[in-house]
């Protein structure tokens, strides 16, 4: 066993264990644990299995830099719809929360909670949590081989990425509650930020764009984004005030 | 089926949304031939930017109208 190669492997993957949690928390709030935790478990179980039948030949078998543009592109996709919708609604161009639409919802939820007893999936959140799992497992298990194979300690890498992944899921568990009490037009402009924070880091590097300190520039995108999009419904609201 | 009819119903719910974000590819893809290093980036944020505030400009119009 190698120290600093677990302490490496540890450092690297949590960070990507990190970004990975932070989604899989807040779609779980927003669209429901189950979806959320099914998207996550399937994306470990593809992961496994892509680890089994490659192996270490896994970091020349996968081109990342497609995986990154594609699943970029969704995240913006969905990202994007759901901060225009947030920034509409904190600009008062839309209800905050519409009454009669939310009744009707819950009507149609509860009719088919009678009738499938709950044993329906939310595909937004699944797939988003699949995504995110996918792409940031994959790149946490480049990590793993490439400092496992450069210091010819596979074992110790592997070590220092499942501390990390433990950590990194204690502190998931032990932040679900107060995230819960965080009001839902809020966690989803949270949602909506992230979303298009890592679809533009993403689409970036499958362009083979070279962000500047690597993901640090997400939190600088997340940061430029929450500016302009606080910004806007500011504007929108004093607008409508005006007119 | 149903992830299939969610982002069929993205694509004709957002028009001028998804063409922003297709335009903004486009245009990174066109750039990535050109500049190099983080600036592309960095543009490639300024093009979704822009196509959020396009989208909401329109859909605020639409709403007065």
């Amino acid at each position: 066993m190698n120290i600093y190669v677990i302490l490496a492997s540890f450092l690297g993957t949590a960070v990507e264990f990190i970004e990975a949690l932070t989604i899989v928390l807040a779609v779980g709030i927003t669209k429901g644990w189950k979806s959320s935790l099914l998207g996550a478990i399937s994306s470990l179980l593809v992961l496994s299995a892509l680890v089994g039948i490659f192996g270490t030949a896994l970091l020349t078998a996968v081109n990342l830099f497609y995986f990154q543009a594609i699943i970029g592109i969704l995240m913006l996709l969905f990202g994007m719809r759901w901060l225009r919708k947030v920034i509409l609604r904190f600009g008062g161009l839309k209800a905050i929360h519409d009454e009669e639409e939310a009744y009707n919802k819950e009507i149609k939820r509860l009719s088919n909670h009678i009738k499938q007893n709950d044993t329906t999936i939310e595909w937004f959140g699944f797939g988003t949590s699949f995504n995110i799992v996918f792409l940031e497992g994959l790149e946490a298990i480049f990590i793993v081989i490439t400092f496992g194979l450069a210091a010819h300690t596979l074992g110790s890498a592997i070590l220092g990425s499942i501390i990390g992944l433990v950590i990194v899921g204690a502190a998931g568990i032990i932040l679900r509650k107060p995230l819960s009490m965080i009001s839902e037009n809020t966690m989803k402009f949270i949602v909506g930020l992230m979303l298009t924070s890592f679809g533009v880091f993403w689409v970036g590097e499958g362009f083979k764009v070279e962000w500047w300190h690597a993901d640090i520039s997400i939190l600088i995108i997340m940061i430029v984004l929450c500016c302009v999009s606080l910004g806007t419904a500011a504007a929108l609201k004093k607008r409508g005030a005006s007119a | 089926m149903k992830a299939v009819k969610t982002v069929l119903g993205l694509l004709f719910d957002d028009k001028f949304l998804v063409s922003g974000i297709i335009l903004s590819i486009i245009l990174l893809f066109l750039l990535s031939k050109l500049i190099h290093g983080s600036a592309m980036g960095w543009l490639f944020l300024l093009f979704i930017i822009s196509s959020l505030l396009i989208s909401i400009v329109v859909e605020r119009k639409r709403i007065k109208t």
